[in-house]
């Protein structure tokens, strides 16, 4: 008798227990597919801007937020977003943005100018602690306020209207639209923020002013999205839910991609790209168009260590390089060999073309150069590389190029990430490989970190010259020619001292399926989703 | 939360302990139940100390941190960040900080999933990774048990060498290569399964298969020697001349003492089935826990890679006693102490 009681007690709270664990399982999970299913990659780390810093992030951002300006699909030049209208005074130091009328947030809350100041304040404050805020020290006092040696109120953002912001600038920045443009500046609700604290971020308390309103979000499954009615152009959405699935596995979202479950998938693994590559043929359909980026894959030379503090030597590693066969044997999917370190494509540059590929050179080069150090053979050094299939078979073929070109005896190294940025910033490896996205699109993005103090140097390379180049073609803001060849010039003198050495330009590797219209490749990799569409019914080809 | 949920998490905790002390006591009524869960309690608390004292110098002493990204940060905003964060005291104030708030069952914040604090990433976690851990012990033992015994029923002949071998290629197939494997039958060809989420419930039935598919290769095998060893005992020959049934004997006393290494062997196991499987949670995208184990730990995220150090010790600690009460129950004298 005791024992039944006891049986069936148990057993009901086992049910109980395990009926309940299910139902919170699957209560989220069970949702009508959305017009748009875009695979974005990784879980992004926040939805607020001020603490967002990679790609998954900013496609979701740009759909709940939206700048005073934002930037073409196609073109890239800014268009007009909260701001109809701006202009800058003849110095290039004073920028006027005019806001449009009845602007508001996603809960009819009216946005204004004195809200948008507040929210560039905001991203400032060292409370907020926001990673890109560097982007806006151009401003007077911004940068000292970051530092915690400002006051707020010294910080030259003015709103003298309701629909007026006026940035003073400590210098002309020639690409400030494209800053204001960025998407850690996006602007977020006061009237939201202040009373939630960071929980306002959460489904239910956050508000936009962009196309799309947040509606769900699972971790590490989805977020949905939905067109936001009080939307400044809400006649220009056409879709009515978008899901961005956070699928760490490249593999996995081919699969979803092929079974008809995503629409746009973000990247595709390494592996696929010959076979992708292979099926677009005659009759392609455009779905896999791989475009080169303002990204550069690169090696760092640390130039305190001898003998690379000798120019020759580094240059001779340089020369090495056969940037030619790691794209077509490694990487595979159209990036482009390196000549520059500045990627062609960049708005108003054209890069020197300086890296070539002449072993013999490279040979005469290190002889001179070891003579110098008086050494009579290079003593074997390491490269080093963060754990990556891809950095592997690319430390791999560049030990083999070294080996042949230059009899030189090369170890590679394999450091997982956290301990690798340690030893990059420290100093602490002879050669490491790195990459580079432009933050935003002009060479500055790219030459600014190889000025002596640059953060991003990591080399202990330091050229005063090279230093007074770079801030006297910031001063050349009325004229792009000149500060285009005063840029040129600098980016030359940096490649022949070969503090770096650039292998690859990357490519944006997105596959969309053909039903998915307003898709623009461009060097970007931005794909606002406010401008796409789809037509025909998703599901298999 | 549904309501359902909490109701049955109302349930489990009020009928949890209950079940257990009435378990115990009809286990072993000569045990005093009170003191056993008090002992087992108080070593539970002392082990978790341990562990989280060992993890958290040892995380810090591993070069890196949370902060390190391919663009540096500004020391400025560096400096911001580790202050948010409290990372900018002392060691040992951080250690005593953090054990309060532990204590307090506060976790602290993500640093990397920053919207979430870790106590949220678990909550939505940990239902999807045990309910796919559930299924796939589910799939161990359908498969396991049966195949073990008919195996060892069948000793020497072509059933047995057949899922001997079966048994035998179940553990040598990486449970990825056995997912691509099935795929592209069910999902890519027949088109009858999902090739990833989790929307419904049939969309578990591929994942926990291919998670529980090695560990019931391992449970046929020992249940066959178990099976095995107990048949070729006197007391079976006995039991069977005072004429009891074939399959009372099998079912009813032979297979209880085989249990006895099963048991050993799939309690700590499917304390990290439960908790999670980074693999097949990758291959499947299932949102659980199991990729947070490795990725925290490679992040630096220090608050989420301690949540789940401290998860996966508790689930360990709790299926070691309940083997233990198991192992009880399948042998009258084993002593619960």
């Amino acid at each position: 008798m005791t024992r039944g009681w006891f049986r069936s007690i148990l057993c009901a709270g086992l049910l109980l227990a395990a009926g309940g664990l299910f139902s919170s399982m699957l209560q989220q999970a069970t949702l009508p597919r959305a017009d748009l299913v875009v695979g974005n990659g990784a879980e992004p780390q926040s939805l607020d801007p001020a603490a967002a810093t990679a790609l998954p992030e900013m496609r979701v951002l740009s759909c709940l937020f939206e700048g005073l300006v934002t930037p073409h699909p196609r073109t890239l030049e800014p268009l007009p977003a909260a701001a109809a209208s701006w202009s800058v005074s003849e110095d290039g130091l004073t920028w006027r943005f005019n806001l449009w009328e009845g602007l508001c947030w996603s809960d009819g809350h009216p946005l204004t100018a004195g809200g948008l100041r507040w929210s560039y304040l905001r991203f400032l404050d060292p409370a907020t602690a926001a990673p890109y805020a560097y982007l806006l020290w151009c401003v007077r006092g911004a940068r000292a306020f970051t530092s915690g040696r400002g006051s707020r109120e010294d910080v030259a953002i003015r709103a003298p209207g309701p629909r007026t912001l006026v940035f003073s600038l400590e210098h002309p920045v020639p690409y400030f639209l494209d800053l204001v443009g960025h998407f850690a500046l996006l602007p977020v609700p006061r009237h939201v923020v202040r009373p939630c604290g960071t929980a306002w971020v959460k489904p239910g308390n956050l508000v936009g002013n962009g196309p799309f309103v947040l509606e769900q979000r699972r971790l590490k499954d989805r977020i949905r999205l939905r067109r936001n009615p009080l939307y400044r152009d809400r006649e220009s959405v056409s879709l009515e839910t978008v899901d961005m699935l956070a699928t760490e596995s490249k593999a996995t979202l081919l699969n979803l991609y092929v079974a008809g479950k995503v629409d746009w998938v973000t990247d595709v693994p390494g592996s696929a790209v010959p076979a992708l590559l292979e099926q677009r043929g005659p009759g392609a359909t455009g779905e896999f168009v791989p475009t080169p980026t303002l990204g550069t894959y690169y090696l760092r030379v640390n130039v305190t260590r001898p003998p690379f503090h000798n120019v020759k030597v580094r240059r001779a590693l340089s020369l090495a390089v056969d940037r030619q066969a790691v794209v077509q044997d490694v990487t595979r999917s159209g990036e482009i060999p390196a000549r520059s370190f500045v990627p062609p494509g960049v708005a108003h540059y054209e890069p020197p073309r300086v890296l070539e590929h002449a072993p013999s050179r490279a040979r005469e080069l290190l002889e001179e150069g070891l003579a110098e150090e008086g050494l009579e053979d290079l003593p074997p050094f390491e490269l080093l590389y963060n754990t990556g299939r891809k950095h592997r078979a690319i430390a791999e073929l560049l030990q083999h190029q070294w080996r042949t070109a230059l009899g030189a005896e090369v170890r590679l190294r394999n450091m997982e990430w956290g301990s690798f940025q340690t030893a990059t910033r420290t100093l602490d490896y002879t050669v490491a490989r790195a990459s580079w996205y432009g933050d935003y699109n002009d060479p500055a993005t790219f030459l600014d970190m190889y000025v002596s103090e640059g953060r991003n140097n990591q080399t202990g390379f330091a050229d005063p010259a090279y230093d007074r180049a770079v801030r006297k073609a910031s001063l050349q803001v009325g004229d792009r020619e000149k500060r285009a060849a005063v840029l040129r010039r600098a980016e030359r003198s940096l490649l022949e001292q070969a503090p770096i050495i650039p292998v690859f330009h990357d490519v944006s590797r997105n596959l969309v399926k053909p039903r998915v219209t307003g898709f623009h490749q461009n060097v970007r990799d931005l794909h606002p989703i406010r401008f796409l569409d789809v037509r025909g019914p998703e599901g298999l080809r | 939360m549904s309501p359902a949920a909490t109701a049955g998490i109302a349930a489990a905790a009020t009928l949890g302990p209950l079940a257990v002390a009435r378990l115990l006591k009809h286990l072993a009524p000569d045990l005093h139940v009170l003191p056993f869960l008090l002992r087992r309690t108080g070593w539970l608390a002392a082990t978790l100390l341990v562990v989280f004292t060992l993890s958290f110098f040892l995380m810090r002493a591993v070069p890196g941190g949370p902060f390190d990204a391919e663009k540096a940060l500004e020391p400025a905003v560096r400096r911001n960040l580790e202050a948010r964060y409290e990372l900018d005291r002392p060691l040992g104030e951080q250690y005593l900080g953090t054990l309060g708030n532990v204590m307090r069952l506060d976790l602290g914040p993500s640093m990397k999933l920053k919207d979430y604090r870790v106590g949220e990433v678990i909550a939505q976690g940990l239902p999807a990774s045990a309910a796919l851990g559930m299924a796939a012990l589910v799939w161990t033992l359908l498969l396991g048990l049966p195949a073990g015994v008919l195996a060892a029923v069948h000793r020497g002949r072509r059933a047995d060498r057949l899922l001997t071998a079966a048994a035998t290629v179940g553990l040598a197939v990486p449970n990825f290569v056995l997912a691509g494997l099935l795929m592209i039958p069910l999902v890519f060809t027949w088109h009858l399964l999902s090739p990833a989420g989790l929307a419904t419930p049939a969309d578990l039935l591929l994942p926990s298969f291919c998670l529980g598919a090695p560990f019931a290769a391992q449970v046929a095998r020992l249940t066959r020697t178990g099976m095995i060893e107990a048949l070729s005992q006197e007391w079976v020959t006995a039991a069977l001349a005072r004429g009891l049934p074939w399959g009372r004997v099998l079912g009813a006393y032979a297979l209880r003492s085989a249990l006895i290494p099963v048991v050993t062997f799939l309690a700590p196991a499917a304390a990290g089935i439960l908790t999670g499987s980074l693999v097949i949670e990758r291959i499947f995208a299932i949102p659980g826990l199991g990729t947070y184990f490795v990725q925290s730990a490679l992040n630096r995220d220090y608050p989420l890679a301690m949540g789940m150090i401290l998860l996966f010790t508790l689930a360990l600690f709790v299926l070691n006693a309940l083997s233990e009460v198991l192992h009880r129950m399948l042998d009258p004298r084993v002593e619960l102490r």
